[in-house]
């Protein structure tokens, strides 16, 4: 008797999801929202003068959609990474792996059944928090921003090739190094490539903006995100960082898969 | 190790070869064990045991060689179906629970639709384990060889790879897996068994394959030992 590869799949997804929803770290992901409150009620509320003139709503909604959005990409990018800390752990291609392995699974969908009980965990997350940012908006400003929902395309891209390249990764290297190396390149592809279209900075061309214009470019996604949502954030060539990180979700997620299955365990 | 009887091969290789890098290699290997028979691999620390067994379950692709399970090449998942391994060092993940280890394995196998199958507390009870809620992490290392034990034996028709089975047992765990193995036996189950202890071997095992280096020393039927003395010896001498 043997089970069928879709049962075999969802049986190897359904195990992995399990300890992504127990323990410490959903409590701690549903908490650290309060994060996303304190702009909305600090902000959106009451009268805010600046050099003694009243500073108008939209200035505000502008001011809170880049703290509130930043706030969060960062906690799902954070939650995302622990998550993937916790299924590639120090069991990751030990006992229960490589017995699940040993039996009539496929590489490729045991590969895909650990990514997927990460995504879902992280997505279901941060749609969760953009639901919260609107609603929240709505409740104490009384701003319908319905716009915000379309974050939740390039935010699932984003963790997609995120959890692809983390994989891709962990196929030769250890949770630590990859920790290590993230941290370092984290300003690189995040704050380096924001502050490209924000601030001018790097536009000017060279060697060091054209290989960080090839890494892949989450802070330029954030910058088309912000621009779908308000007119004050839109640049146009921010549509590059789309096409450059579905490449790199694409290459780093077949690669990965490539190197998994020619993989000594 | 060739077939010695009309039996047909449970596990079969030919010039199997693993190599490290740097000089270092295992093999070449050509084995054939017999279906129903029980062997021991044994050999000392870094001779190539758990990486031969690896390689028979697919798990790391061989440099040069072949290796075949039940007449399908190893490589494929088909040819794992009704085989058990449990592996040298037993690590699961720690916040699950016995239940969703056993679960998982009973619906990978499609043993969770099969009404003959004893439900999940007899069957932990088997291995003196209790279903309870209790969490991996709270597991005793031989409660986690046992509960290893377990998942390794829940669809093991066909054969059954044990690298280090006796590890952090209690006299009574072992008393378990002896007779939990003898009834396999009796049920026509190939065992492999890969281990260090001699006495364990001269007790269970039809036949011995003793590698060193990477490459088979010997290999001798048990019966040829009158005593556990002389196998010591066969053993000792084979690693000089």
């Amino acid at each position: 008797m043997s089970a069928g590869p879709s049962m075999r799949l969802r049986a190897v997804l359904f195990f992995e999801l399990a300890p992504a929803l127990k323990g410490p770290l959903p409590w701690a992901a549903l908490g650290s929202l309060a994060l996303l409150l304190l702009p909305i009620r600090y902000v959106m509320v009451g009268d805010i003068h600046v050099n003694g003139e009243l500073v108008g709503q939209a200035a505000r909604l502008n001011y809170v959609l880049a703290i509130g959005y930043s706030t969060i990409v960062f906690l799902t990018t954070l939650f995302t990474l622990c998550f993937c800390l916790d299924r590639t752990g120090p069991h990751y291609l030990r006992n229960n792996d490589l017995l699940v392995l040993s039996r009539d699974v496929g590489r490729p969908a045991f590969y895909l059944a650990k990514m997927a009980s990460v995504l879902i965990p992280s997505l279901a997350y941060g749609i969760f928090a953009i639901c919260l940012f609107w609603g929240e908006l709505y409740r104490i400003a009384g701003i319908d921003l319905h716009r915000v929902f379309v974050l939740i395309l390039p935010l699932g891209l984003s963790m997609f090739c995120m959890v692809s390249l983390y994989f891709l990764m962990r196929n030769f290297l250890g949770n630590f190094m990859i920790f290590f190396l993230w941290l370092l390149l984290l300003p690189m592809i995040y704050v380096v490539n924001l502050w490209r279209y924000y601030a001018g900075f790097m536009s000017e061309g060279g060697l060091f903006p054209r290989v960080v214009g090839m890494l892949p470019q989450f802070g330029g996604i954030h910058a088309w995100s912000l621009g779908t949502v308000s007119d004050f954030f839109l640049r146009a060539e921010s549509w590059h960082a789309l096409a450059n990180t579905s490449l790199w979700a694409v290459l780093s997620l077949g690669l990965g898969l490539y190197l998994f299955t020619k993989k000594r365990l | 190790m060739t077939v010695t009887d009309d039996r047909p091969a449970a596990l079969a290789c030919e010039g199997l070869e693993l190599d490290y890098g740097g000089g270092s290699r295992i093999g070449p290997l050509s084995i054939t064990i017999p279906a129903g028979a029980c062997v021991a691999l044994v050999g000392e620390n870094g001779a190539g045991k758990s990486s031969f067994i690896h390689m028979l379950l697919g798990l790391r692709p061989p440099t040069r060689g072949k290796a075949f399970l039940f007449g399908e090449a190893a490589a494929s998942p088909r040819s794992r179906r009704g085989i058990g391994y449990l592996q040298e060092s037993v690590d699961f993940p720690e916040r699950a629970r016995a239940r969703d280890i056993i679960t998982l394995h009973k619906r990978l196998t499609g043993l969770d639709r099969d009404a003959s199958v004893p439900d999940l507390e007899a069957y932990l009870d088997g291995f003196g384990l209790e279903l309870t809620g209790k969490p991996i992490r709270a597991y005793s290392k031989g409660m986690k060889q046992r509960l290893a034990l377990a998942v390794a034996m829940l669809d093991c028709g066909r054969l059954l790879i044990l690298d280090e089975p006796n590890s952090g047992l209690d006299p009574v765990g072992i008393a378990m897996l002896r007779s939990k193995l003898d009834g396999l036996k009796a049920q026509g189950t190939t065992l492999l068994i890969s281990t260090h202890r001699l006495a364990e071997v001269m007790q269970l095992a039809d036949q011995v394959l003793v590698l060193h280096k990477g490459k088979v020393a010997g290999e001798s039927p048990m019966s040829d030992f009158q005593d556990f003395g002389a196998f010591e010896k066969y053993f000792l001498e084979r690693l000089q």
